[in-house]
């Protein structure tokens, strides 16, 4: 349909521009905001005013709801349409907002049913003929727009709301889907219904708008720049469309210009990487030409070292043949010196001589040697004896003149003396200790009794010797003395303690007399003179002594006349006391003493006299042994001089045997020096020998180093071929040395080398054999012999690689031309096209920019009327033509400037200098409509203004609605606004339609059915509408009737 | 209004000189071409086949580190910059594990690079038609079995590699797999070093090989 839309997405496929010239004359909306289901009649020229009565005031009835919708079902761009339009679901009914989430819940999808008919058809048979039903049904989830549509009328029907809003599933359901087996979706919906022609300029409240897009009602005009305005202004005019084809143009330059960009840079890559490749098979031919060279001096190297091996092994072998004559030579002195050193050797007689003379020799001196060694020994032993000798002499002048027998008859005689004079000692001895003894008991009190005092003292029991106990007067001595001598060993015990005593004493040998005493007198004692008084005051012996007394005769002897003893004697010494017995005891002692002193000077002299004759014993001894060791030294003596004649005599024996020995011993060393001479001589003979041996081997080895089989296999050919070969060669090079040629060969072959493979080429890169032999062969790094050997090996590796790469080269070279050739004209070609494509935009933005310039003249023109007719003092536009984009894609700008009038008279000064914003929106309402009326498009518009008039003062208000007013009257546009209440009164009077949405009551979920009125010219049509859109029934054969898309285009 | 909508702040420059209209079409271009699998054929979306508007794209593209690849047929995806590949690589981003690398590079042998070695495949691209079959994978792999399907998988979950539809040239039971549509992102100045990587490391000695030396060489 329009040419313009040659890319449209499908655009020739599908349904396009299905609504066409059509207007809308009826709306009605299921599940949108609050709204009710009523179908609202609409008209297509002039005012329509929405109204609200909510339950306060015009607040919270639906109006920008409504006027959304109708912008949604005119496809404003302010949806965002190719997004989706995201934000419709915003217009579905929620119960949160409506406050009614206890009795209602959200619904899932709304719609807006739009029926379109012609503008001029004004009966029910035409409207019906000509109607077209749109659905747009909202999904709160993606994709939120669906679109569907029926030739004829098909809306919901029923007498009440619920009716309407029940049926309107299955009425949904019956249409069928539009695009194929799915819906149209939001970003199709412009296309598809208006044939992306605009039919809607809206400015939405910001309750439902969905974004601050740039839209010259939506913003205040200064808010928009120059190339926005011209945007917007496009769009009305349709030039949107011509300017579209540029663009494609521009498209198609630039895809040209790629192309050719790219061809250029592929064309330069090829090059620069095929310079490369070329450079690589211009070095390969020059390195096949280096390497025939090269090859060619090998061939003279190998002839030279051919020829020069000859000569060599010639030299060799005559050298060979003179040291075999001189070893021959050798090897006879040799055996010469061999056979004289084992004559030598073989000498039996002389050895046998020497050993002869050396023994005797021996003999002798050792003959001589023993005879000294006696006489020496002999010598000591006479030293020794003398000594002896003087000793025993000294010793036997003891002796006294008397012979060893009678020394020893006296002797005997004195030990016997000695004995008898010990045997008086003894005896003396013993008498003087006891007598000792007997006078240390007096003297300690114990001579009496002792042991049994001793044990009674131990029990306790008192007692003491009676002697002691009894005290005699001088006077009383001569009669008591007597009678107490037969109790001197008695005892006095206390007579109370008797039995104690006897117990004790029963066990103890001897005998005991034990005498009981009286206990003490407690009085002084009764001195009778006829009784001795007690000295112990323990002790009272009154009892015993008169019965002693009683027993007693006249004379003192007669002791007891009754039993007849007697006692005789003479008591020099008181008997009784420890005085008298003491010295009694010392008397004894004393005489006792004398008697030992006496024995004792006997004792001494007999020892004296023994000792004597013991002395002269030893003396007499010595002198017979002094007599027998001079007998001894005598006999020595004659034996040393008995050896010293034998001495004399050996002594010139000895002196000839010693004489022999020098001379033999003499002729045996000049022997042996004699031997040693040739030995030497024998060595020298097998060194020289050995020399001469080495140098064989030497010069063998030589000839098979030459190597000449190899060297004849390096020529391939006789030596006079190779001969004639270099005699053929220039005058210059016959001269010339193997060496020369090997390092002439080596240069060759390396320059080849490094044309095949210029230094850096990674080893891994080369072919496995040059691989080897320049690397791991070390031909690189090493000097002339390394490299010398590897060159036949390496030609031949290297010819094998060039004549492998010479096929590929060539191959190679072809495909470079022909490339070249093709690479070229692929450019050329791209280049033409691009001329052409540059060409042909350019003629067509020449064109184009004349088109645009007629068409924003007449914008301009439109402007200025509109403006100087409502109000203004003259308007115009500014649209300077932009210079062609430097890129080709880079959009071609152009810019709108408005400007007007601030006074009568004044010059025009631009829009965004600094105005009222009143002023602001009525020249944007002017400029919309002066550019849909300049697009000169048949297309109806519609302009959705919500809060109309917002910002207008009172007059202001009055001339804007008079504006919309008589726009709409006299062209093709239908203004719809959304007034505040105090705007209701300017507005009844102006609008073609007066709509007011109705909701009494906060607690209702839904509004009532809203009032509808026409004015007086449009009264009767909005009745036809109502009924006819209220009359709408399914027919039953309706369903699959028509089928969208096909009746459109 | 919504959030959801409003595009991120570094877009703004770019996207405020655009008309509504455009400004949609450029992005749901840039959603297109930066989350779809496969490249985007130009006739879907306006901004692809429009040069100004793929302009106003590019530029959309480039702010994130991206920019627009084409692909033969007039389709379209992205990838990531030259430079900004490069700055990445060398800053050590590497979202693939080695073995994961590895199959790939078994795939794109198989796949790609020694079809187009027989001339069967022209182009310099890394999609092919030729399916690898995890018995070709296996046998000379390296690693174990179950890595080298791990990684399969993965690869294939990242879009890598994709399996071939079964035809009559595989094995009946055996799976083969493709080079994923991912590849269509490389750039042509990867491509074509992944082209020339390929070449050094397979013909160190082909002249082709010495001319990508020369030129790295010598750039």
């Amino acid at each position: 349909m329009s040419t313009a839309r040659t890319w449209s997405a499908g655009g020739d496929a599908g349904p396009f521009d299905v609504v066409g010239n059509r207007v809308l004359v009826g709306l009605q909306v299921v599940d949108i905001s609050r709204l009710s289901t009523h179908p609202v009649p609409m008209i297509s020229q002039g005012l329509v005013t929405v109204a609200g009565q909510g339950p306060k005031d015009s607040n919270g009835a639906g109006k920008s709801s409504l006027i959304a919708a109708v912008s949604l079902l005119h496809a404003d761009e302010q949806w965002r349409l190719a997004s989706g339009a995201a934000a419709a679901a915003e217009l579905l009914f929620t119960a949160e907002l409506a406050a009614q989430e206890t009795r209602w819940s959200s619904v899932d999808r709304g719609y807006v049913i739009g029926v379109f008919a012609d503008p001029s058809a004004d009966t029910v048979a035409e409207l019906s003929a000509s109607a077209l039903t749109v659905w747009l049904r909202i999904n709160r989830k993606a994709s939120h727009v669906h679109l569907r549509w029926h030739n004829g009328l098909h809306v919901p029907y029923g007498a009440t709301e619920s009716e309407r809003a029940a049926g309107v599933d299955s009425l949904w359901d019956a249409l069928p889907t539009s695009n194929g087996r799915t819906d149209f979706h939001a970003n199709r919906l412009a296309s598809v219904l208006y044939g992306s022609h605009v039919r809607c300029v809206s400015f939405l409240s910001t309750s439902v708008r969905s974004s601050p897009a740039a839209n010259l009602l939506a913003q205040p005009l200064n808010d928009l720049d120059p190339r926005r305005i011209f945007d917007a202004i496009s769009t009305l005019t349709g030039l949107d469309r011509e300017l579209e084809q540029e663009q494609v143009l521009r498209s198609a330059e630039h895809t040209h210009r790629a192309d050719v960009r790219e061809a250029t840079g592929d064309l330069d890559r090829w090059v620069q990487e095929m310079a490369v490749v070329e450079a690589g098979i211009t070095r390969r031919v020059e390195a096949r030409r280096l390497l025939g060279a090269a090859a060619a001096a090998w061939q003279a190297r190998c002839a030279r070292r051919f020829l020069d091996g000859v000569a060599r092994t010639d030299e060799i072998q005559h050298d060979l043949k003179n040291l075999g004559v001189r070893a021959a030579e050798l090897q006879v002195e040799l055996s010469n010196a061999e056979d004289e050193l084992a004559k030598l050797n073989d000498d039996e007689q002389l050895d046998r001589n020497f050993r002869e003379v050396e023994r005797s020799w021996k003999e002798l001196t050792e003959r001589d040697k023993q005879l000294d060694t006696a006489h020496q020994v002999a010598a000591r032993r006479l030293e020794e004896l003398a000594g002896e000798h003087r000793q025993f002499s000294d010793k036997a002048r003891g002796a006294d003149g008397r012979s060893v027998v009678t020394a020893q008859t006296e002797e005997a005689d004195a030990l016997t003396a000695v004995e008898q004079a010990l045997g008086a000692k003894g005896v003396a001895e013993e008498a003087e200790e006891r007598a000792s003894k007997r006078l240390a008991a007096a003297e300690s009190g114990e001579d009496v009794a002792a042991e049994e005092l001793q044990a009674l003292r131990e029990e306790d029991i008192p007692a003491a010797p009676l002697l002691d106990v009894v005290q005699l007067d001088p006077d009383q001595r001569r009669d008591w003395e007597p009678r107490l001598v037969p109790y001197r060993g008695a005892i006095v015990i206390p007579r109370g303690r008797a039995g104690e005593a006897r117990t004790k004493l029963a066990g103890q040998s001897g005998t005991a007399t034990l005498v009981m005493a009286d206990p003490p007198q407690p009085h002084a004692p009764t001195h009778s003179t006829s009784v001795p008084a007690s000295a112990d005051p323990r002790f009272d012996l009154s009892t015993f002594l008169s019965a002693i007394v009683d027993r007693a005769g006249a004379q003192p002897s007669e002791i007891d006349v009754a039993a007849g003893v007697l006692v005789v004697g003479e008591f020099a010494e008181p008997l009784t006391g420890r005085a008298a017995r003491i010295a009694a005891a010392r008397a004894d002692h004393r005489g006792k003493a004398d008697l030992l002193t006496k024995v004792e000077k006997i004792l001494a002299a007999e020892r004296r006299a023994l000792s004597r004759a013991k002395t002269r014993t030893e003396a007499a001894a010595a002198a017979e042994k002094a007599d027998s060791i001079v007998e001894k030294m005598s006999e020595l003596r004659a034996a040393n001089r008995g050896r010293d004649e034998r001495r004399t005599a050996l002594k010139p024996v000895l002196d000839a045997a010693h004489k022999a020995y020098a001379g033999v011993l003499g002729a045996k060393q000049a022997r042996e020096e004699r031997i040693g001479n040739l030995r030497s001589a024998e060595g020298r003979l097998k060194h020289e020998l050995s020399e001469q041996d080495e140098t064989k081997t030497k010069l063998t080895d030589e000839r098979l180093a030459l190597d000449l089989p190899g060297r004849e296999a390096a020529w391939g050919d006789s030596p006079e071929s190779a001969h004639r070969f270099l005699l053929a060669l220039d005058a210059e090079l016959h001269t010339r040395t193997t060496a020369w040629w090997n390092e002439e060969t080596q240069h060759q072959v390396n320059e080849v080398v490094r044309r095949c493979f210029p230094d850096g080429t990674p080893h891994d890169e080369m072919p496995a054999e040059i691989r080897e032999l320049l690397i791991e062969q070390r031909w690189q790094r090493g000097g002339l012999d390394v490299r010398i050997p590897l060159v036949p090996d390496l030609i031949r590796a290297l010819l094998t690689h060039l004549n492998l790469t010479e096929r590929h080269d060539l191959y190679e070279q072809r495909q470079i031309a022909s490339q070249r050739a093709q690479r070229t004209g692929d450019l050329e070609a791209a280049r033409q096209g691009l001329s052409e494509a540059e060409q042909t935009s350019q003629a067509h933005r020449a064109s184009l920019a004349l088109g645009i310039k007629a068409r924003l003249k007449k914008v301009s023109d439109e402007f200025d009327r509109l403006d100087q007719r409502y109000g203004g003092y003259g308007a115009g536009l500014d649209y300077p033509e932009p210079e062609p984009p430097a890129d080709s894609d880079r959009s071609w700008q152009w810019t709108v400037t408005p400007k007007w009038r601030r006074a009568e008279g004044q010059r025009m000064s631009g829009y965004n200098l600094r105005s009222n914003t009143a002023q602001m929106d009525e020249k944007a309402v002017k400029l919309v409509c002066a550019a849909a009326l300049a697009g000169g498009g048949s297309r109806p518009l519609l302009l959705v203004l919500d809060e109309l008039g917002r910002n207008l003062g009172k007059q202001h208000r009055r001339e804007a609605v008079a504006l919309f007013e008589q726009i709409g009257k006299d062209r093709d546009i239908t203004v719809i606004g959304a007034l505040q209440d105090d705007m209701e009164r300017y507005a009844i009077e102006a609008s073609g339609l007066y709509v007011k949405l109705r909701r009494r009551s906060d607690s209702m979920a839904y509004n009532e059915a809203p009032v509808i009125v026409g004015d007086e010219a449009n009264r009767a049509r909005v009745e036809l509408l109502r009924d006819w859109l209220n009359s709408y029934r399914p027919a039953d054969n309706e369903s699959g009737e028509d089928t969208p898309g096909k009746g459109a285009e | 209004m919504t959030n959801v909508n409003a595009a991120h702040p570094v877009f703004e420059p770019i996207l405020a000189e655009l008309s509504e209209q455009h400004r949609d079409e450029v992005l749901a271009a840039f959603a297109a071409v930066e989350h779809s699998t496969q490249p985007v054929p130009e006739v879907q979306m306006p901004a692809l086949r429009d040069a100004t508007l793929r302009r106003d794209l590019q530029r959309l593209l480039h702010r994130v580190g991206r920019t627009l690849v084409p692909v033969g047929n007039a389709r379209w995806t992205s990838g990531y910059r030259d430079d900004v590949a490069a700055e990445l690589t060398a800053a050590g981003w590497n979202a693939l594990p080695v073995i994961d690398r590895a199959v790939l590079v078994l795939v794109l042998i198989h796949s790609v690079a020694i079809p187009r070695s027989e001339g069967k495949l022209s182009g310099d691209s890394w999609i092919s038609a030729r399916p690898t079959t995890v018995s070709e994978l296996l046998r000379y792999a390296q690693p174990g079995r179950g890595d080298v399907r791990t990684a399969l998988r993965r690869l294939r979950a990242a879009g890598l590699v994709q399996l071939a539809p079964t035809r009559g040239r595989t094995a009946v039971g055996e799976s083969a797999y493709l080079p994923g549509p991912q590849l269509h992102r490389l750039t042509p100045v990867a491509r074509r070093v992944l082209q020339q990587e390929l070449i050094l490391a397979a013909a160190p000695q082909s002249p082709l090989a010495a001319a990508i030396r020369a030129r790295r060489a010598h750039p």
